[in-house]
């Protein structure tokens, strides 16, 4: 009882008298602290894998082409981070319909939809949209951007092949030196298999130029896609297009794996081949799952 | 025994003095600064006496409402391609009005008219976007008030052929009163917006915001 009178009589003295401490009406000229707000918001939901067709199609053969870049871009947009998996272009594999062959065969039997159809049921991973283009439709692109600029990890000679002429290190590669680039396996001791992985880095190193420009302009973003919409043919409505390219704009390249499925060289019959070795399975079903690599 | 009930009275009458004590200065103050009105005499002929002098009373000055920043706006087409007619420049021209009312009313909602702080936005927005840009806790922090917004600036790209996609640039300096304190905000943000029929909406967002150094 005398404790609770106590503790009476102290709020009292406490609630009388505290107007006389702190004086109101005072204005303190001292920020509030509110934090960092950064945060993003993304107009698609969940994983996406769109399948990227670079086919060899120019002067001479524009309606045989073959798949000469095979490329899974996933993205998952609730970690943004992604992941591009590369297969060569004569990997053997089994094609819907059409017993086995060298994957790119798929492109030049029944078009994009068969090479989707073909990746889909090798890897099961739903493709939700494709995009291609060819020798002169990248150029076009290329040029239209004003080049890109990349990290080359070795010289590149190759005069009788993809005409590249290119020094290792940052370079910054015009329309033809792009092309060659992305061309070029006669430099490596692995051939075509290290041109997969080459071409999975210039697109990374597009990532990284359309992020270093929509930084100064989010209007970019409508820029390359009228570029992508002019010189590729893809089944992406304008609309969603435009949605995956502010997603895009919005990944570092650093949160992007770059991975070729493990494969292993051989023959069938007269022809070079490459086999895709079981460690793929693996692979595979982490893409699928988490949307990167 | 009746010593120790002595002190125990004792231990429970001086803070009750003390409360007496107090009470009654705070009484006593009041009194002197307030003194009640003398009542005037209602009798006829009798003069009234002299009213005592005192120091009038403090009250607020009215405040005049706050002016905004002007709202400095820049648009531009994009993606012109090859020939950017009179036609299609007219076209374009004519959706500009539309994309800066949107600009305008998503950080009017944001910092002045206190709708983000009610959880209430209006219909700019598509796809979750709105109710995304509320959780973020952009805009004023709760509790502010007398907002002045010091820099209202925007740069937006239309698509130039067909204008149905845009981006818009945001800055948006802000000072104000919280819990009797000022403070100032910089809010940076990108507004990605898109046609769908006759009405602009936001279908994506980035916001950069920070307090800014000077108090």
């Amino acid at each position: 009882m005398r404790k609770l009178i106590a503790a009476l009589v102290l709020s009292a003295i406490v609630a009388v008298g505290a107007p006389f401490v702190a004086p109101w009406n005072q204005t303190v000229a001292s920020p509030i602290v509110i934090g960092r707000v950064h945060k993003d918001y993304q107009p698609t939901r969940g994983k996406i894998f769109v399948l990227v067709i670079g086919n060899d199609a120019r002067a001479g053969n524009p309606n045989t082409a073959r798949a000469d870049g095979i490329h899974i871009i996933g993205v998952n947009t609730e970690t943004m981070r992604g992941g591009i998996l590369n297969f060569p272009r004569d990997s053997w594999v089994s094609i819907p319909g059409s017993g086995t062959g060298r994957i790119n065969e798929a492109l030049y039997q029944g078009g994009p939809k068969l090479l989707a159809t073909t990746l889909e049921s090798i890897t099961r991973i739903h493709l939700d949209y494709w995009v291609m283009t060819g020798f002169k439709g990248f150029s076009a692109i290329i040029r239209a951007l004003g080049g890109v600029k990349l990290n080359v990890q070795r010289d590149l000679y190759d005069p009788g092949g993809s005409g590249a002429d290119i020094q290792s290190g940052v370079q910054s590669l015009d329309d033809h030196d792009s092309l060659a680039y992305v061309r070029t396996r006669h430099n490596f001791p692995q051939g075509d298999i290290d041109r997969t992985t080459n071409q999975g880095r210039f697109l990374l190193a597009m990532l990284r130029k359309l992020r270093r420009e929509v930084t100064r302009s989010p209007a970019a973003v409508m820029r390359w896609m009228a570029v992508t919409r002019k010189h590729t043919r893809l089944d992406v409505a304008p609309s969603v297009l435009f949605r995956l390219g502010v997603l895009a704009s919005q990944m570092s390249a650093r949160d992007i794996g770059n991975v070729t499925v493990p494969v292993s060289t051989g023959t069938v019959g007269a022809a070079s081949v490459v086999f895709i070795q079981p460690a793929a399975r693996s692979i595979y079903a982490r893409f699928r799952e988490h949307g990167s690599l | 025994m009746s010593s120790a009930r002595s002190q125990e009275r004792w231990l429970l009458l001086a803070p009750l003095t003390a409360l007496i004590v107090v009470v009654g200065g705070v009484g006593a103050f009041l009194w002197i600064t307030n003194p009640p009105e003398p009542e005037s005499s209602s009798r006829p002929g009798m003069t009234e006496q002299p009213r005592v002098a005192r120091m009038p009373r403090r009250t607020s000055p009215e405040r005049p409402p706050l002016e905004q920043a002007p709202w400095r706006i820049k648009t531009f087409p994009v993606a012109k391609g090859g020939d950017f007619t009179k036609d299609l420049r007219k076209s374009w021209l004519r959706q500009r009005p539309k994309i800066k009312k949107v600009v305008r009313g998503v950080y009017d909602e944001l910092f002045l008219d206190g709708r983000a702080g009610r959880g209430e936005l209006r219909d700019d927005f598509a796809n979750g976007s709105g109710r995304a840009l509320l959780d973020s806790a952009a805009g004023l922090p709760r509790g502010a008030r007398r907002v002045e917004t010091v820099r209202r600036s925007a740069r937006i790209g239309v698509t130039a052929r067909r204008p149905t996609r845009a981006a818009a640039q945001v800055v948006i300096g802000v000072k104000g009163l919280r819990l009797r304190r000022s403070f100032r905000l910089r809010h940076r943000s990108t507004l990605w917006l898109e046609r769908d029929g006759g009405r602009w909406r936001v279908i994506a967002f980035e916001i950069d915001q920070v307090p800014a150094t000077k108090a």
